[in-house]
């Protein structure tokens, strides 16, 4: 539903995006993660025809439409909602939603493709209001309720929960997850959270190149394969590293003073508990780390994500 | 065409509820204002010679000058600065469509300014003497030499990212076709030159013919030549720019 092969762009001498490559599926929700200045807002302009990418570099296809050849067909396939969401204030959301119906080709389904975006997004409450006096989160959904015009079987959202308050976000974030199966939704964001909550697929940019780009269950099976626990144990004996060592599956053992931290392969917090009763020693705790995406994201691209929100 | 009348009526309701249009009309109509009373004076109630005046003088000029320039710099420069360009462009509109939409949208609120005068010289015809054939050719010179300055206004918008300096390329734009005319002081009279240089001086085509009620199909034909081509050239700008 989205390819992407061996995509250039350069500005200048800086090269923004070095064939880069991906496949997002029909009806799959990708997440696209990586610092600022990875690339992600370029490859999203030259995925929505915005901007092109250097000349006889790569191909893009969206909804089985070649971007680069067929720009304006490809347009009417997809729904952007840009970084930031420029919106003009001196229209009302319904005058404005038309006005955005007609530049998309609606034709005469005009009105009832407003309502039914309007009743999408629940923008009721606000459709005679101005845009400009809106608050962020409304114009963020008013945003939404745009790319949803024509019902496009591709969206494209940079940075949709970027400035929002918790609730706001979780709401815009339940909306985007109620639109699973029915169209594929390629989702930029600085929260990593909101890629674990949302996304069945995890695209990781860095310095122009793909870095990472996997499945929900591919990246769960690497986090599950690269496990954590710490164990407390009271007056352990002096060479409980040395056991611990020598169980399956255990990579490393680091700490001391009764508490280790363990890296193993998989879950073996079964194991462990078994070679503690039989050897007697008085466990306090046993607890699994959390590794999340982020452990992914940062083994990926070697930094931290800007502005990371794990509360979102 | 849907999409070209619905981004024309979004961009003309742009204009009319941003200041910056207020301030123009205020401006043009003080400017316009003071000028026919000073003419009224001047002319010693001599309404015949009124129009000719009003439409030769060196504040119709100024305004002929300044305003297209202010009405057309927000056009692209401000779109590319708030972020909504990328929504229009991504919509899938062409843009030749845009560019013609907004020239549309920026000329007829020209028209609509100098529109605001005609009740001053429908006073002038009930009270006093109007010759209005000359009303006519000197409107239509108004609607041509608009057209060439509005397109002029939109190239430039297209090629900065700033509203100033669209509004400063647009007036240079203009003050080059003003000062055509000036030109020909440069030159022999009745060489080859100054007749080349009478073809493109729309002060010229003022005072030899519009201002005198004669209308020649030819500047018709020339306007509207010269403001497509700077349209056309306002596209490929835009065109150009996606590959940056």
């Amino acid at each position: 539903m989205i390819e992407v092969v061996h995509l250039s762009k350069s500005y200048g001498r800086h090269r923004a995006l070095d064939s880069v490559s991906f496949l997002i599926d029909k009806g799959t929700i990708a997440g696209f993660l990586g610092p600022n200045g990875a690339g992600k807002t370029t490859t999203m302009r030259i995925l929505t025809a915005f901007t092109r990418p250097d000349p006889q570099t790569g191909s893009v296809t969206v909804a089985g439409i070649d971007v680069l050849k067929s720009p304006q067909v490809a347009c009417s396939r997809i729904g952007y909602l840009p970084e930031g969401v420029p919106l003009p204030g001196e229209l009302r959301v319904i005058e404005y939603l038309r006005h955005r119906a007609d530049l998309k080709r609606v034709g005469k389904r005009k009105a009832r493709e407003v309502s039914r975006v309007v009743a999408e997004c629940d923008l009721e409450q606000v459709s005679s209001r101005l845009v400009g006096t809106l608050s962020k989160g409304f114009r963020q959904r008013v945003g939404l309720a745009d790319a949803l015009l024509g019902d496009p079987e591709v969206l494209i959202l940079d940075e949709p929960t970027s400035g929002l308050d918790p609730r706001q976000a979780t709401e815009v974030r339940s909306l985007i997850s109620s639109l699973a199966g029915r169209r594929t939704v390629l989702l930029s964001s600085h929260i990593i959270g909101e890629v674990e909550q949302v996304c069945d697929r995890v695209v990781i940019l860095a310095g122009g190149k793909v870095r990472l780009d996997e499945s929900r269950r591919g990246w769960q099976r690497r986090l599950q394969d690269s496990g954590s626990l710490t164990i407390e144990v009271a007056d352990p004996p002096a060479d409980i590293k040395k056991q611990l060592r020598s169980l399956p599956d255990i990579l490393s053992v680091s700490g001391g003073s009764g508490v280790f931290q363990l890296r193993c392969r998989g879950d073996q917090r079964e194991g462990i508990l078994r070679a503690a009763t039989e050897a007697h020693w008085r466990v306090l705790e046993l607890r699994s780390d959390l590794v999340s995406l982020e452990s992914v994201f940062l083994e990926s691209t070697g930094e931290p994500i800007e502005g990371k929100d794990h509360d979102g | 065409m849907v999409r070209l009348v619905s981004l024309y009526r979004r961009e003309l309701l742009g204009l009319f509820v941003s200041p910056v249009a207020w301030i123009i009309l205020f401006i043009f109509l003080l400017t316009n204002g003071a000028t026919f009373t000073f003419y009224l004076f001047a002319l010693d109630g001599d309404t015949s010679a009124l129009l000719a005046s009003q439409y030769g003088s060196i504040s119709f000029w100024f305004l002929m000058v300044l305003i297209p320039p202010l009405l057309t710099m927000r056009s692209f420069a401000e779109e590319r600065r708030s972020g909504t360009f990328e929504m229009l462009v991504t919509t899938g509109i062409g843009d030749g469509t845009l560019v013609v939409a907004k020239f549309l949208s920026a000329w007829s609120f020209f028209i609509f300014l100098w529109a605001t005068l005609l009740p001053l010289w429908i006073l002038v015809a009930r009270f006093g003497t109007l010759d209005t054939g000359i009303l006519l050719t000197i409107h239509l010179g108004l609607l041509l030499v608009g057209a060439l300055f509005c397109a002029a206004g939109i190239l430039a918008s297209s090629i900065s990212s700033s509203a100033l300096i669209a509004a400063g390329v647009g007036m240079v734009l203009d003050l080059g076709f003003f000062f055509v005319n000036y030109l020909r002081g440069l030159f022999p009279a009745g060489s080859l030159e100054i007749r080349y240089l009478e073809y493109v001086s729309p002060l010229y085509h003022f005072s030899s013919d519009f201002q005198l009620g004669i209308f020649d199909v030819r500047y018709l034909v020339l306007y509207l030549t010269v403001a497509s081509m700077l349209l056309f050239l306002a596209v490929k700008v835009l065109e150009r720019r996606r590959w940056w």
